[in-house]
């Protein structure tokens, strides 16, 4: 067997297409100024860890590693599992060189532990850059024992793919081909929020819960699921740099990845030949349609009935609705015996719905495959821009209708304010996408669903400036006015460039 | 009694587009309704870049295009409302079905629901897509999608329809179901522009040949015309079209 074959040489092969598309999410084909770009970040990110590297060590000096490196293992877990299921459904479902793979006289066991390697590097690369720049400062101002998190996270992220490779083949098994790409992002989403969530498990917490929980982990019932020297803890006990913890965890997440791998190969090559065949037989419309006239109905009913067909709709609705949540709580309860219910969710109401209209509008943007079709129609551009922003307001309305009753009944005026900020955050992040759309081929845009990082970066400071704003003037303040300023500010910065034709 | 005026379907005149390089150089060229005209050029001589102007795809830098008597650079939607325009890729949407998609463009061109019904049964029938009619085209093949792509070009009933490579990736049934269409077409006093690599195509189907290169029109007329400028009696339309551009790269 030629040396392109062997294992190597496939998760060489699939870690360069990894490395490309990184560099296409950096804008850049230069690997040099890829590597430069990313250098920096991580040394930025670094500068950032560094103050946080002081106060984790003064937590360890108060409350020993252990419930320390806990937390952060409920904290990364549920993410290190989202990127996994993430990445599972990319390697089932991504046709790319798949079907090239597939075809050659390769075991389907190589092929998925090659994509299955490729996620782990991902998955490592994308928790890695955020967790370790504060694992390195705590390592060079606490000591070199912090490194054992280096090991002990690549065995979290072998374990966790493990389990996302077993779900998203369960899935597979239980919904069949067509269905489960669309279970996968919603539990990715879930899993994913988990983690927004785990960052705030303390804020929801009464002061008493706060307080017993910490005693019961500072002094656990022994045989307790708090007690560190349980088996649940033995990931805890790995990054704390216990050596035979270590060398056990290290063996686990290696058994979990090996035979997952040795167990899923074979169902792993039918669910992609599967994947393959649910896209050519696409799903039929039922029932005899009655065609309808009307050039702003045509244009409005497309945007409709692509939105409602598009994979990624229902995770991007779950997810906007999940991440935003949690802010209202905490404003809730930052808010304290004087604020309102209706208060405290008012600037998420607007924060989700100027979110929901901006992942709306890139859905719409991105399945535009026929724009150039559609500029040869006697239509005005500003008609087709006017009629996808009103198809996209259709959904966020009847979304956002219910919950917003509610704060109009219990406060008038909240609930009035709210509804014009939200109009305000929504008709500016759907024109934001519209205005910006992606340069990349169209083709690839459908497949990824990646959006412009800036426009993203944009997006939410929209979204922040006027879930602030809303918030001022909810509270009757009228410093509202400068967060509205600079969303205006924002905004007029990303009006398009008049094109000719 | 004075015989009624009709307007050319197509008028080009001095048409210019360059990018980096000229892409269209002073470009003349006149269609009548009914006629079916194939545009051959070698790769980057200027057809797709032509048709894309006339389409209203891409700002000429000077130059005039006329379209059934209606200035297509000062009157865009009016003239856009005669046109029909197919790519050599299919552009669909593949969430939308072929009738979904139909009804679509039938909304777009501000067609009559009843008519825009009508004409979408016919068409679907016509090119065999009928029984797909449900189906998105996402699982579609090349050529399906080609077809459901002519049925949105046609529906509208255009007065000029442009097509570029409409035969690539059709079967010889499809093919031959294609050119029949076209042929009606024009018999319909439909102006019909065609670009192909397929000269054979252009051979049997054009009423009028015209060669581009370098953005320059360099030779048009019926296929004899073209024969008597060089490869002489009997040639095929390969050896003509050789023989006048490689004078051309010379």
């Amino acid at each position: 067997m030629s040396r392109s074959l062997s294992l190597a040489g496939l998760v060489r092969h699939d870690l360069t297409i990894s490395w490309r598309r990184l560099c296409g999410f950096l804008r850049t084909t230069s690997n040099l100024r890829a590597a430069l770009v990313l250098s920096f970040f991580l040394g930025l990110m670094h500068l950032a860890a560094w103050p946080l590297a002081f106060g984790l060590l003064d937590l360890e000096a108060n409350q020993g590693a252990l419930p320390l490196l806990g937390m952060g293992l409920v904290v990364f877990a549920p993410w290190m599992i989202s990127q996994g299921l993430t990445g599972s459904t990319r390697a089932l479902y991504s046709r790319g060189d798949l079907d090239l793979l597939l075809a050659a006289p390769l075991p389907p066991r190589k092929i998925l532990a090659a994509r299955a390697l490729t996620v782990v590097v991902e998955g490592f690369g994308a928790v890695g850059f955020f967790l370790l720049p504060v694992v390195n400062m705590a390592a060079l101002f606490g000591g070199p024992r912090w490194l054992a998190v280096y090991p002990a996270l690549v065995a979290c992220v072998l374990a966790a793919t493990s389990v996302s490779l077993c779900a998203t083949l369960g899935l597979f098994r239980l919904l069949g081909p067509k269905r489960t790409r669309q279970a996968t992002q919603v539990l990715a989403t879930l899993v994913g929020a988990w983690f927004v969530i785990c960052a705030q498990i303390f804020n929801f917490m009464s002061a008493s819960a706060r307080a017993q929980f910490q005693e019961a982990l500072a002094h656990p019932a022994p045989g307790s699921w708090l007690d560190p020297q349980g088996a649940l803890w033995l990931p805890v006990r790995a990054a704390s740099g216990d050596l035979s913890a270590l060398a056990l965890w290290a063996l686990v997440g290696l058994f979990c990845f090996a035979g997952a791998v040795h167990v899923l190969g074979e169902a792993f090559a039918r669910g992609a030949l599967a994947a393959a065949g649910a896209a050519q037989s696409a799903p039929s419309a039922s029932g005899e349609q009655k065609f309808r006239s009307g050039r702003a109905g045509a244009l409005r009913r497309k945007e409709w009935r692509l939105l409602a067909r598009d994979p990624y709709l229902l995770s991007q609705i779950l997810l906007q609705s999940l991440y935003t949540l949690p802010v209202a709580l905490v404003i809730w309860k930052s808010l304290g015996p004087n604020g309102s219910i209706a208060l405290s969710v008012a600037p998420a109401l607007v924060a989700i719905a100027s979110q929901l209209a901006a992942a709306l509008a890139f859905l719409a943007a991105s399945s535009e495959e026929a724009g150039d079709f559609v500029a040869t129609a006697p239509v005005a551009p500003g008609e087709v821009l006017r009629r996808k922003l009103e198809a996209i307001a259709a959904p966020v309305a009847l979304f956002l209708a219910a919950p917003l009753l509610g704060v109009i009944w219990a406060d008038v005026r909240v609930g009035l304010l709210t509804l014009a900020f939200g109009v305000l955050a929504a008709a500016s992040t759907a024109a934001l996408n519209f205005w910006k759309p992606l340069e990349n081929r169209r083709g690839d845009l459908i497949k990824t669903h990646a959006q412009n990082k800036l426009v993203g970066l944009a997006e939410h400071g929209l979204s922040l400036c006027w879930a602030i704003a809303a918030l001022l003037a909810c509270l009757g303040q009228w410093t509202a006015f400068l967060p509205a300023a600079l969303a205006c500010g924002l905004l007029w910065l990303n009006l398009p460039s008049k094109r000719p034709v | 009694m004075f015989e009624e005026f009709v307007p050319d379907a197509l008028r080009i005149r001095a048409l210019r587009k360059s990018f980096r390089k000229m892409a269209v150089d002073g470009l003349d060229l006149t269609i009548r309704p009914g006629e079916f005209y194939a545009l051959l050029g070698a790769n980057g001589a200027g057809k797709s870049t032509t048709l894309r102007m006339v389409a209203g795809l891409l700002q000429p830098d000077s130059g005039d295009i006329e379209i059934c008597g209606v200035d297509a650079r000062k009157n865009a939607v009016a003239a856009k409302a005669l046109t029909a325009w197919l790519p050599d890729e299919p552009l669909l949407y593949d969430k939308l079905t072929p009738l979904e998609y139909l009804e679509f463009v039938a909304g777009l061109w501000g067609m009559e629901s009843s008519e825009a019904e009508t004409r979408a049964e016919e068409l679907l029938r016509r090119l065999n897509l009928w029984e797909q009619r449900n189906q998105r085209c996402e699982g579609f093949s090349r050529g399906m999608r080609q077809k459901a792509a002519l049925a949105g070009a046609l529906i509208h009933a255009p007065r000029l329809l442009m097509l570029d490579e409409p035969l690539t990736g059709l079967d010889a049934g499809a093919a031959r179901q294609v050119k029949d269409l076209l042929m009606e077409q024009t018999r319909a006093g439909v102006a019909v522009v065609l670009t192909t690599h397929i000269l054979e195509v252009a051979e049997k189907l054009a009423d009028r040949i015209g060669i581009i290169a370098e953005g320059k029109l360099i030779a048009e007329g019926d296929l004899a015309a073209l024969r008597r400028l060089g490869a002489g009696a009997g040639a095929s339309l390969e050896d003509v079209f050789l023989d006048i551009t490689r004078g051309v790269a010379a």
